[in-house]
This record gives C-alpha cells, structure tokens and sequence, in this order.
C-alpha cells in the first residue's frame, strides 16, 4: 500500500468520525447537520479510477449509516454522486485542460459551482430517501437548500483552516 | 466470450453502481419499517396499473362466464327477496333494510390474483379513492376472497384465504361449533378446519359459514362443504377438510365490505384476529 492510499484512507476515517460525532449533534436551527464528509467528493483527484472512487464512497456512505442508526440514505446517495461525479466533472470544467488533476490548481469560481453541483444533488437524493414521500417535496426542497448552505459554509471554513495550516 | 466480457468490462462503473444501489435498497428496506411500506405502496400502485391494463384486455374472454355466474347470485337474491315478501313488500322497505345493516357494500373486480405462492395476495380495482380502507372484508359470489392488507389511491391489495397466516373464524351451518379456517398450502380449492369440538356432529357436505365472531365478515356468509372427516383419538377436537364453494383464485366480481361498527366494536376488543 502506498502513501496516496493511506492517506485517502485516513481522510476517509477522518471525515466519518468529524461526521458521526461532531456535525450530526449539531442540529442547527432544530435540524440542520451540515455533511462536510462531502469533502471527498468535492476534493478527490478529478481523474480518479472511478470504479475504485464508487468503492470507496460506498465505504464511507454505509459505515456512515452503520454508525449513525441511518437506514440507508448516506450509502445511496453517497453512491449515486461518485457514479455521477465524471458528468458533473465534464459539465464543469470541459474547457479547462484535462491534465489538471486538483482542485486547488483550478480557479476559485469553478471550484465553487463544482462545489454547489455535488451538495446540492447529493442533499436533493438524500432527503428523498429519507423523506420517500413525494407529497412532502416541499419539506425535501427545504431541507435540501438549508443543510446546503450550512454544508457548503462548513467546508468553505475548514478549507480556510487548513490552507493558514498549511502557508505557516 | 471475450466480447462480452469486454462489454461488461466497459460498463462496469455502471453495474457497480446498480449492484451497491439495490443492495443499499435491501439493506434501507430491511432496516427500516417506513421504507419499506413505503416502497410497497410504490409496488401496490406499478402492478395496480399494470394489471388493470391487462384486465382491460383479458376479462372480454370471461364476459360469458361471469354473466353467468352474475345471473346465478342474481337469481338467488331474487328468490330470497321473494319469500320475504310477507312483511317488506317494495323494493324500498328492502334497501331501508340494507341501510339498517351494520355493513356497506361496494363492488369491485380483481385485476390480479395469485394461488401459486404460500402467502398469495390478490390486487382489486378500487382504492382509497373509494373509500376503501385496510382490514375491510372483500367476499365473492359464493365464498370470502380475504382482507384488505394496503391501500393506493386507486387499488386495494388483499390477503386471500390461500394465505399460511391467515386464519378465518368460521362455523357450522347445522350447529352452532366454531371453528378455525386455515389454508394448508396445498390445493387452491381445499381448506382446514380445526378447532370444532369433537362432541359436534358432523358429517360430509355439511355447510360451512362465516360465524361472524369477527368484524371483518357477517356471520352467514358461505363458504364451503365438509368433504373430509379426521377425528384423531387422542385428541378433543375434528381435522376437517373443506371444499370451498368458489375458490378466492377464480373470483372475478367481489364486493368490499365496510362494517359500520368497526371502531365501535375494536374499542372493545383492542386486539382481535380475523
């Protein structure tokens, strides 16, 4: 095993346990839990192996689940996004020079409406799942466009904690 | 062979993907009670209208038949309006009468049945649209076809009598012996019953009739004849084997029984079997 590995794979665990025992207790404004475990999809290289990506984000969706008494709604839309993930890639960034691999070499206004492409879809499907009910649409819209703004708030913060990290 | 490797090799983010999604719907279905009558209300409403297509097309072959079978019941209520003559003697004294009763009736035509399975359900054409609501009591021309289990807007699925968990309180038409109809899994036209005193008298063809101990069906409803006869000594109580009158996997026209005094009486019995 590689370095690359072992550190996607103690990201992976870091980002569960912040998830599990810290942002799904905050419960902002009675019900809002920003879901910064999103910081996988968003910053993982853009030219993954993605039959490995889809793997890896069914591992990090289900021991989500597993830990918080979910049911199944982080695996299936956790899933659902890394098999999407090319299309919204190719969407956002097909005039840009496909050898870039990062994020952080991209510019900041396509790094953002990448950003808002993944949560946005990803909170839209999970709120299906949890709600499955379609004449409570308006609740799923709802809670979609909340627990967004609060997820996109959390990841934009902890990306500014960790770049004065990382210039120091 | 090897090109159909290759083309499975080609899709397989997208089989990946089917595959971990139904296994995480299994899982969703397995660990959560909501999903899953969720997903079997979803169910109840695809093959609702799937088979309703089919009925559509179908049923024109049966037309005859069940005209005739129609004509029958027809025919049978006839005469028994008939020989109540003596004190209700317009059509009107009669359907006050049917008002007074503690059971409405509405009709409905099965678009899907089942016999094949060992829990075998059957789908009807009306829904909550029409005021159906679960645990009503669906009956065929001759017989029970089972109870209502869940509700779309416009269909209705139903545990029939062809159903291992399903126990009907029925009794002797002679005598007054309760007893328990069950189905065995076997033939689709064949029930048990058990639970009949060994003391009663009983014999072969006897009439065998809802008893009405529950409220899901009024008492007198019929529903088959004895056609076997198993005392086992060491024991207080008959086996009998019935033969059904109509069985639940060839009714075509039923009709939804709505018992007036539901809530009434289930506040006074909270829990109660059919």
């Amino acid at each position: 095993m590689n370095r690359a590995n072992l550190s996607i794979l103690s990201l992976l665990v870091v980002l569960m346990f912040l998830q599990v025992f810290l942002f799904n207790h905050l419960h902002l404004f009675g019900s809002i839990n920003p879901m910064i475990y999103l910081y996988f999809f968003i910053y993982y290289r853009l030219d993954a192996n993605q039959t490995q990506f889809i793997l890896l984000s069914f591992v990090l969706g289900f021991s989500l689940d597993l830990l918080s008494q979910g049911a199944g709604g982080h695996t299936i839309s956790a899933i659902t996004i890394s098999y999407l993930r090319p299309r919204i890639i190719a969407l956002n960034f097909s005039s840009v020079s496909q050898e870039i691999s990062n994020l952080n070499e991209m510019l900041s206004l396509r790094r953002f409406t990448f950003s808002l492409w993944i949560v946005f879809i990803h909170h839209f499907i999970y709120f299906i799942i949890l709600f499955s009910n379609f004449s409570m649409l308006f609740i799923i819209l709802r809670q979609t466009f909340l627990t967004g703004i609060f997820t996109l708030t959390a990841l934009f913060l902890g990306q500014l904690f960790f770049k004065k990290k990382n210039d120091t | 062979m090897q090109r159909i490797i290759d083309v499975l090799l080609s899709f397989r983010n997208g089989i990946l993907y089917v595959l971990l999604l139904l296994f995480s719907i299994y899982f969703l279905t397995q660990r959560s009670f909501y999903h899953q009558t969720q997903l079997s209300k979803l169910s109840l409403y695809l093959t609702g209208n799937l088979y309703e297509l089919r009925q559509e097309v179908t049923h024109y072959f049966y037309l005859k038949q069940e005209n005739e079978k129609l004509i029958l019941e027809n025919k049978k209520l006839k005469s028994e309006i008939l020989n109540n003559t003596s004190q209700k003697t317009s059509l009107q004294t009669s359907q006050r009468h049917l008002d007074q009763l503690p059971f409405a009736i509405n009709p409905a035509q099965v678009i899907y049945n089942q016999h094949e399975n060992a829990r075998n359900f059957a789908i009807i054409n009306k829904g909550l649209n029409d005021g159906v609501e679960v645990d009503m009591g669906v009956i065929g021309a001759q017989g029970v076809l089972g109870i209502v289990e869940e509700v779309s807007p416009n269909y209705a699925s139903i545990i029939t009598l062809l159903n291992l968990d399903l126990g009907l309180n029925v009794r002797l038409k002679k005598s007054t012996m309760f007893g328990s109809l069950s189905w065995n899994g076997d033939s689709p036209y064949k029930m048990q019953l058990d639970d009949i005193v060994a003391t009663a008298k009983v014999a072969l063809g006897d009439t065998v009739i809802t008893s009405g101990r529950s409220s899901y069906f009024p008492s007198g409803i019929p529903i088959g004849s004895i056609s076997k006869i198993d005392k086992k000594t060491d024991q207080g109580f008959y086996t009998l084997e019935i033969q059904l009158f109509e069985s639940p996997s060839e009714m075509v026209n039923v009709y939804i029984l709505k018992n007036k005094d539901r809530k009434e009486i289930q506040s006074l019995v909270p829990d109660q079997t059919p």
